[in-house]
């Protein structure tokens, strides 16, 4: 019955790779910005709120989580045997990087609106 | 992502050729080690988005993160994952000028794959540099 596809192979090469392209931006981005970060908490809090900054975040964010998601699929598609537990973990994956996602975005939302 | 209903992989999808007969090569270590780093990189993701959580709760949060992050096993623990970021980022690349169709001879692939681990140690030095961990202690 199987063939080995799911028939949404073209749709998850084509996001890996959309991600990916944004991710050789953000990442570069994201990880000198961190090194560059000072001023403890005060400084951290300063330099999220501002806008760039946080509209940046999420996006690197979102990005990662997302091809997050569907490179940890793959994995689990390629060794996990068992068909019931291998659904299971492709569930706790997709649960786990859109929490992921929604708790950055409502940490971003916090930070530059919160006060 | 989408909510298909995914067959496992009972032998219609390939996987690696046996290990056991092919002669250790460079590329193949790249290639493992880009989806080691991916799983490695993932979890560090997830304490990123910790890390930002512990920002938006306050500094009483933030500062408990940041005790745990300049701790020595902390600093071991982030440095291993800049390598990993990095290292992933440059087999990202080579994959992106593969599906272009270029840097596919074997003998480019080797060398891209050693200029992977060069970046891999390289980058994360570099940062380290810029956050300034190599400077001279304030007096």
């Amino acid at each position: 019955m199987s063939d080995g596809g799911d028939k949404h192979g073209t749709g998850h090469f084509i996001a890996e790779r959309v991600t990916s392209i944004a991710l050789m931006l953000l990442t570069p981005w994201f990880l000198i910005s961190i090194a560059l970060l000072d001023g403890g908490y005060d400084g951290a809090r300063a330099w999220a709120a501002e806008p760039v900054n946080a509209l940046g975040l999420g996006v690197f964010l979102v990005m990662t989580l997302y091809h997050m998601a569907l490179g940890v699929r793959v994995i689990l598609e390629d060794y996990i045997f068992d068909r019931d537990t291998m659904r299971v973990l492709l569930g706790i994956n997709t649960f786990v990087t859109l929490t992921a996602a929604a708790v950055s975005v409502y940490a971003l939302y916090s930070i530059s609106f919160g006060g | 992502m989408a909510a298909s209903s995914p067959e496992p992989n009972l032998g219609s999808r390939p996987l690696s050729p046996h290990l056991q007969v092919w002669r250790w090569h460079v590329t193949m270590l790249a290639s493992i080690l880009t989806r080691m780093t991916g799983v490695g990189i993932s979890l560090g993701t997830l304490g990123v988005v910790i890390w930002l959580a512990a920002l938006a709760g306050g500094p009483a949060k933030f500062v408990t993160m940041e005790t745990i992050i300049r701790s020595p096993p902390g600093q071991v623990l982030l440095f291993l994952l800049a390598v990993a970021a990095c290292f992933h980022f440059a087999a990202g690349v080579r994959h992106l000028v593969w599906d272009a169709g270029r840097g596919l001879h074997p003998k480019t692939a080797g060398v891209t794959a050693w200029l992977s681990f060069a970046f891999a140690i390289l980058a994360p030095v570099g940062l380290w540099w810029i956050a300034g961990a190599f400077a001279a202690p304030a007096p």
